[in-house]
């Protein structure tokens, strides 16, 4: 699991690094999601760029890692694949996170 | 609905874990690229594969060290038949549980319980038995359905 944040002004940036988030690693994924909140402030914008495939559970711990976030921090994604983007329509994923085309339109939100 | 008869255009035996699962499902879809490059194109089957494999590893074969199951698969114009096989525990109703209707709510978000219905939803046909022990489902997964399912 390669998980790689940065702190950018307001937002925190993390760059999921990894092609699939499926049953096989959504526990790695939530553990290390939890040190990549803990680590750092403001809102968090988890790119999904380079994740080609994600299952049901890999969605589950990117919504278990959405409810470690304190009061007050909000989590955000971006720049969603194809089979990415299909599995949040599906399970109506879609309406409860904001959802960013492009990391750059992400940080630019959060300028 | 059954299978089309005759040998399998991909036969898989999967050990029952989540690793052996993701490079089945990885296996597969390098043997497609190859044989069946349209279908290999299309990501729903995919999917459903990887909801239905992980039913299996997590409720019929828990618990079972060293257990396994088969996947063969059929190739068609339309679509991919499949038929999973396993011996391990029966589904506690008898049938695949019917899929969630309500969206989800921002104060009571579930972290699971998504996988019949994405299964339900890019699937034509799924049909399950238990005969002699095995667990046997069988799904029929039209090419290119998840665009459909988006409308």
């Amino acid at each position: 699991m390669k998980l790689n944040g940065r702190q950018l002004g307001d937002a925190y940036l993390v760059t999921v690094d990894v092609p699939r988030i499926d049953a096989a690693v959504a526990i790695r994924f939530r553990e290390e999601m939890r040190e990549q909140i803990e680590a750092s402030t403001g809102t968090l914008i988890l790119d999904l760029g380079p994740v080609g495939f994600i299952d049901s559970s890999g969605l589950g711990a990117i919504v278990a890692a959405m409810k470690l976030m304190p009061n007050g921090r909000r989590m955000e994604l971006a720049a969603l694949g194809p089979v990415v983007d299909k599995v949040f329509r599906m399970t109506r994923m879609d309406s409860i996170f904001r959802i960013h085309a492009s990391v750059d339109e992400a940080t630019a939100a959060h300028g | 609905m059954k299978p089309p008869s005759g040998k399998p255009d991909h036969h898989h035996r999967v050990a029952a874990r989540h690793e052996a699962v993701t490079a089945c499902l990885i296996a597969l879809r390098d043997e497609m690229v190859d044989a069946h490059p349209l279908a290999a194109r299309d990501d729903a089957w995919e999917i459903v594969l990887a909801e239905a494999c992980t039913n299996i590893v997590e409720h019929a074969l828990a618990e079972r060290p060293g257990a396994a199951f088969t996947l063969s698969a059929w190739l068609r114009d339309d679509a991919m038949y499949v038929r999973l096989r396993d011996r391990g525990l029966p589904m506690p109703t008898g049938y695949p549980p019917p899929p969630c209707a309500a969206p989800p709510r921002a104060d009571t978000l579930p972290e699971g319980g998504f996988g019949w219905s994405i299964i339900g939803r890019l699937c034509r046909r799924v049909r399950f038995a238990r005969r002699a022990g095995e667990n046997r489902l069988d799904l029929v997964i039209p090419f290119f359905a998840a665009a459909r399912a988006r409308k």
